[in-house]
């Protein structure tokens, strides 16, 4: 596999290999270490220097396992590392450009702005969650991690990711259901309790 | 997924991918560049087929065993972690001081009141550095199971940085790269992280295998047991380390004292396996142990953060 021939040869010492890794990978790892930082500087920073700490860490990398969770392990260290240095006040830092808002043409305008507006809301009350719930959302329908990339993101036990998941995805349906008093329709389709 | 644990949701889930789709992530700076210019700083370190088995297993037991058997005693006396620091040396029950004065002036060892139980002692008057011996010929009595110096568990600098309650600081030069080994002593209050490098350009084997160590663990320096002269060929200096105070050790090989089970200090003849730079950063007591000179101890120490 394309991969592992690069992480070899980069545990060699070819920094040509080393960088193709990184291209391949560095989006990945901007965007996990900016949902912890949530800010778009420090993220960069974070993500350069996890990418340099994994270059000079390569040598205790198992050659056949999976790299990505090695790696996003080192970056979400490195940013919450980072994180804590600067005292930040968590939050979820994405957000959702009106325009994009309201995406492909639907049924009626009423739809298209129903839509957007659904959209908007599903963010800020992702906000409002804790960060570890956030965050475990974030990886898993923003980033489309597999579970031992979460796992490694997350810095605990793979066994748990699900768990934690499911968690969390509970805990933002009732968040949904507080802020639309009484319009739950909304979101959940049919009554329900 | 219908494994224990998991509560489908499917409708959230829906909206949830639908809101990923019109997401805005800040652009994705052009890192590739940036990395390789740093990695490249100085020629990437092939890593030869030793150091790949050595880190593949994550084991340098042996050599870094060696090593600590080789290193000398804590010589100044840390007030906030002393029992801590004798302890993690494994010199319990004995506290260790020096006094200025003209070089010649005998150490003095005071033993503490004793986590063994043990009645404190008379201070002991150590004279000059007897000729080396061997510790197996040091004395009658056994040497201590386990080794007298032990750097802990081995772990990755990842599992050590979540078990200590400090950030864990590194030297950043990129010749020396990322540590061969990485140690855990929990036995020093808020634990002791022992980074063990193997021989580098520059920096030669001070015992198998092993070039430099550098520890930390939560401490400070007692700079009112300073002295000069600890004995003959040693010399002691104060020094700067990014703008802190610190100590630099260089010199000859020492007898030091232990207290064995019985309560008897016992001697041990070690040889200094390299020289020592001490000092604080970050509310922690740092190490630096190689065979290398002052000015190259100093410029790895500069760059530890």
């Amino acid at each position: 596999m394309e991969e592992t021939r690069l992480v070899r040869l980069a545990q060699q010492g070819d920094a040509d290999a080393f960088e193709a890794l990184v291209q391949r990978n560095q989006e990945l790892a901007f965007r996990t270490a900016y949902l912890i930082v949530g800010e778009t500087r420090e993220a960069e920073e974070g993500a350069q220097d996890a990418f340099v700490k994994a270059y000079y860490a390569l040598s205790r990398f198992r050659l056949g396992e999976p790299f990505r969770p090695w790696l996003l392990r080192i970056v979400a260290n490195e940013a919450r590392n980072r994180r804590k240095a600067a005292k930040r006040r968590d939050r979820l830092a994405l957000r959702a450009a009106e325009d994009r808002l309201f995406g492909e043409p639907v049924s009626s305008p009423e739809v298209a702005v129903l839509t957007a507006e659904r959209r908007q809301s599903l963010l800020t009350t992702l906000n409002r969650l804790r960060e570890e719930d956030r965050l475990v959302i974030a990886y898993r329908y923003f980033l489309d991690l597999d579970e031992a990339e979460m796992a490694a993101a997350l810095d605990c036990a793979r066994g748990t990711v699900k768990s934690r998941l499911s968690r969390a995805l509970a805990r933002l349906r009732e968040e949904l259901a507080r802020s639309s008093s009484g319009t739950r329709s909304d979101w959940m389709g049919a009554a329900d309790d | 997924m219908t494994e224990r644990g998991w509560q489908p949701e499917p409708e959230i889930e829906q909206h949830l991918r639908d809101l990923s789709a019109h997401l805005d992530f800040p652009r994705t700076p052009p890192l590739a560049a940036a990395v390789r210019a740093r990695v490249s700083a100085s020629a990437p370190r092939a890593a030869s087929r030793w150091e790949v088995f050595v880190a593949s297993r994550r084991r340098l037991a042996f050599a870094a065993l060696a090593f600590a058997l080789a290193t000398v005693a804590v010589l100044v006396v840390w007030p906030t972690a002393r029992a801590a620091v004798a302890d993690a040396l494994g010199l319990r029950g004995i506290a260790i001081s020096f006094r200025p004065g003209a070089p010649g002036t005998p150490l003095v060892f005071t033993p503490t009141s004793a986590p063994t139980g043990a009645p404190p002692g008379p201070p002991l008057a150590i004279p000059p550095a007897p000729p080396e011996a061997s510790p197996a010929s040091a004395s009658a009595a056994p040497t201590p199971a386990g080794g007298l110096l032990r750097l802990g568990t081995p772990l990755s600098l990842e599992e050590v940085r979540r078990r200590v309650p400090y950030r864990v600081l590194t030297p950043m030069l990129p010749e020396l790269g990322a540590p061969d080994g990485v140690y855990f002593l929990n036995s020093v209050p808020g634990g002791q992280v022992g980074l063990v490098y193997g021989s580098r350009p520059g920096i030669p084997e001070a015992q198998t295998g092993v070039g430099l160590l550098f520890t930390q663990f939560r401490a400070e320096i007692d700079f009112r047991f300073l002295g000069k002269g600890l004995g003959p060929g040693t010399r002691l200096e104060e020094v700067a380390v990014n703008g802190r105070r610190g100590l630099w050790i260089e010199g000859q090989p020492h007898t030091f004292f232990y207290r064995g089970r019985d309560g008897q200090p016992q001697p041990e003849s070690v040889r200094l396996a390299g020289n020592v730079l001490l000092w604080e950063q970050d509310a922690l007591l740092l190490r630096l142990e190689a065979a290398i000179a002052k000015d190259e101890a100093l410029r790895i120490a500069t760059s530890v953060r």
